[in-house]
């Protein structure tokens, strides 16, 4: 998929920013409404006329499945109404252009756990190669490891930052106005005998008006003396004039001192984490570092360790903050308090076996939600507004204050981001477009990172994600959640709704294989009357969803499609976990791949898998032995299944998947053995 | 004097905001190493402040919290009152309408 249009160079539009709608919207539209009556068409139907009332035990659940599946549908349909797409010029290009000078200044944080410190490394190098002006930028390894590699890292990292030839000039003009603070100084001491002398001088004559040269130069001296005290800006003595300029220019220098010795581009901050008290997983360290008084940018540009940013990142995003006031012939800032980019994977093997591609997420969904005003944000890739995320937070922080007053010793980890949940990142965009801020969503590749590589940790990364979104459902129902707009709850919402959908996936997994063993169907006709409602309705749903997702690989989409069914055990799990009030901890999702098998980890699917194959050979065996009265029943059912095994098959089959290794590998660690 | 809680006025100028933060915290802790019981927040030159300074005098409250003193604010204009209302904050602070208030309740 291309991303969007890259405008460096030929602006063709009016303005810095442009938005429109996204391509195939209206063809998109159109089916929708289709997808939406055919659909209550088959409900009505379904509710109606066709539920097997006397197997009611699994005909109800069935069609409560289907109604899920409908709502669903529903609110994905609704959350890509209006999906845009977003055209900006760089920040070095706009028009008027930007003074230099008005550039914001920008904190990279990198938030790391326990990668290695040459993973963390790289993503460091890279920001600090951002294109931007070099005092402007820092970036701050946040260890919540506290390793002493990492520190030593970080500090290495900026010595050499400070090597560099650019940063050597800049230091260099620095110095060299310090030099001409120092001379200057010096000048005006050597001055001081002399002036003091020389005023002496003048006061004597000046006051007898008289001089040993005659009447006239004692008058000059007159003159002089009272420019003296024109000059003197108030000061009784030209010495004293003298001392407070000397003062004046020390004071610049001890800021020059200051500047040089805050010069370091690259810092490292590892916050205390004393025992017996909560941390606050990634959150808490993010907010220490927003609150620890050692960092000041305008905005954060948040990483993950492994996520490698782009040079021009700064330059395409920052822009979207701005409006330029042609009254005031000034930009100024707009009510934007977060740009989210794609998150897009280096390491993905070309078949993807753990269905890590998100084009279907990072394009239309995310386009999606950013025209209704609420695009997502993921933690990662992302620029955010330090006044947007502290001042609502320091509004979170007075509720939660009010309750309960020792909060405040935590301020400093629980007053920004929100702690409420493990997916902090989610939970804070929605505080923010509650509280009236707004959103962008810039559809164009910035940063290149790691996927999870084994199954385990996918599964860590899903299941966080999981429960993490039903934990804000359940802590701050957007439905209810006071300032935001009725179609941002809807997206909030539909999201949330999502992540409940592995109950109705354990009844379509189950619903063939009850069958085969006993013959009973949910549905009074599994014949033609089935079939007459439900391809078409399924066809017009397909249709409508490749709309959707036109241009991008129907091997990804049918990944993205197998995982959503095949992880039903996990979603199942993410929903009891929560509403059962486990304590959930966030997981950091592990960056190393862990070799093995990992069977036990799917082994519901392996059962589901396991009973429909052996549910249809003795369907089969039934079917012979002339027990069904309904040949048809038995082929829908067999497709049915097998359809399931197709979707199941995936994460089975990624359980025992191993890196292919290539020739180059193998010369490589080879090389690297001897 | 010996009796009474050491107290120091702290008076800052201009605009408050996350590039000031540390300087602030040092001046806080610093007078709390001397020994001061009770400080006040001069804001009667600050011209504006925007949400990091509000976090900054928080993290001021709690320096003075927990080494066991009381920190208060005065002279605060408008535009920061507002501030402290939207953020709900203002009922944190002890706020006192000019030093002279400050003076006459604790000296």
């Amino acid at each position: 998929m291309s991303p969007s249009t890259v405008l460096e160079n030929q602006p063709t539009f009016f303005g810095n920013t442009r938005s429109q709608l996204r391509k195939r919207t209206l063809l998109f539209r159109y089916l929708a409404i289709i997808n939406i009556l055919l659909g209550l068409w088959y409900i009505e139907w379904r509710m109606v006329y066709s539920i097997n009332l006397e197997a009611w035990w699994f005909a109800v659940p069935l069609f409560m499945a289907e109604v899920y599946s409908f709502t669903g549908g529903l609110l994905f349909m609704v959350g890509l109404w209006r999906p845009i797409e977003r055209q900006v010029r760089s920040l070095d290009r706009l028009f008027p252009r930007m003074p230099a000078e008005q550039w914001p200044t920008v904190d990279v944080f990198i938030a790391c756990y326990n990668e290695p410190a040459e993973m963390v490394e790289a993503t460091a190098r890279a920001a600090l190669a951002m294109q931007y002006i070099h005092r402007k930028l820092r970036v701050y390894i946040l260890d919540d490891g506290s390793s002493p590699e990492m520190a030593a890292m970080a500090e290495r990292l900026n010595a050499e930052d400070l090597d560099t030839k650019t940063m050597r000039i800049v230091a260099r003009k620095i110095r060299h106005r310090r030099d001409r603070l120092v001379r200057r100084i010096e000048e005006l001491h050597n001055l001081e005998p002399g002036i003091a002398d020389a005023e002496t001088f003048l006061n004597f004559y000046a006051k007898r008006q008289m001089s040993p040269m005659g009447r006239m130069q004692a008058k000059w001296l007159g003159s002089l003396k009272e420019l003296t005290v024109i000059l003197n800006g108030g000061k009784a003595t030209v010495t004293d004039y003298l001392m407070e300029e000397i003062a004046d220019l020390q004071a610049q220098m001890v800021r020059l001192d200051k500047e040089l010795q805050d010069l370091g581009r690259c810092r490292y901050i590892a916050r205390p984490k004393p025992a017996g008290r909560p941390h606050h997983a990634k959150a808490g360290n993010i907010n220490y570092a927003l609150f620890s008084g050692e960092t000041s940018g305008k905005f954060i540009l948040t990483l993950d360790a492994d996520h490698i940013p782009q040079a021009k990142f700064l330059k395409r995003v920052l822009p979207y903050f701005y409006k330029y006031e042609l009254f005031a012939d000034r930009y100024e800032d707009n009510n934007i308090a977060f740009v989210q980019t794609p998150q897009d994977f280096s390491n993905l093997p070309s078949d993807d076996p753990f269905g890590h591609q998100a084009h279907l997420f990072y394009g239309p969904i995310q386009q999606g939600k950013d025209g209704l005003d609420s695009a997502f944000y993921t933690g990662t890739n992302a620029i955010l507004r330090r006044e947007a995320v502290v001042s609502v937070g320091l509004r979170n922080f007075s509720s939660l204050l009010a309750e309960d007053d020792d909060l405040l010793d935590d301020f400093e980890l629980v007053g920004g981001m929100s702690i409420s949940s493990i997916t902090e990142d989610m939970n804070t965009a929605m505080r923010l477009h509650a509280a009236g801020w707004q959103s962008v969503y810039h559809n164009e590749i910035l940063a290149h990172g790691l996927a999870p590589d084994d199954l385990d940790a996918t599964l860590k990364q899903r299941l966080r994600w999981a429960q993490g979104t039903i934990q804000v459902l359940t802590q701050e129902n957007p439905l209810t959640k006071q300032g935001l707009s009725l179609i941002q709850r809807l997206q909030y919402f539909g999201t949330m709704y999502s992540y409940f959908s592995g109950f109705a996936t354990l009844v379509y997994l189950v619903c063939p294989i009850i069958y085969f063993f006993t013959g009973i169907v949910p549905v009074k006709s599994m014949g033609i009357a089935f079939a007459l409602h439900f391809v078409p309705t399924y066809i017009i749903n397909r249709l409508t969803f490749l709309s959707v997702a036109w241009g991008i690989p129907a091997r990804e989409l049918w990944r993205s499609e197998q995982y959503a069914i095949a992880l039903f055990p996990l979603f199942i799990k993410s929903v009891s976990t929560v509403f059962l009030n486990a304590s959930l901890s966030f997981q950091v999702t592990p960056k190393y791949r862990k070799k093995g098998i990992f069977l036990h980890l799917v082994q519901a699917q392996i059962l589901v898998l396991v009973l429909s194959l052996v549910g249809m050979a003795w369907g089969l065996y039934q079917y012979y032995q002339g027990a069904y009265s309904d040949p048809m029943a038995y082929v829908i059912n067999v497709i049915w299944s097998g359809y399931n095994i197709t979707l199941l098959w995936s994460v089975i089959g990624a359980s025992f998947w191993q890196p292919k290794v290539s020739k180059k590998d193998l010369n490589l660690s080879r090389e690297g053995s001897f | 004097m010996a009796t009474q809680t050491q107290v120091e006025v702290v008076e800052l100028f201009g605009r408050i905001d996350a590039s000031n933060s540390d300087t602030i915290r040092q001046i806080v802790k610093e007078s709390l190493a001397h020994g001061a019981g009770r400080i006040l927040i001069d804001c009667r030159q600050v011209t504006s402040l925007d949400s990091s300074g509000i976090s900054t005098l928080i993290v001021a409250l709690k320096l003075a919290r927990s080494a066991g003193g009381k920190l208060a604010l005065c002279s605060i204009n408008d535009r920061i009152r507002m501030m402290l209302q939207l953020t709900g904050l203002e009922q944190v602070f002890e706020v006192f309408s000019n030093r002279a208030e400050f003076e006459q309740r604790y000296a």
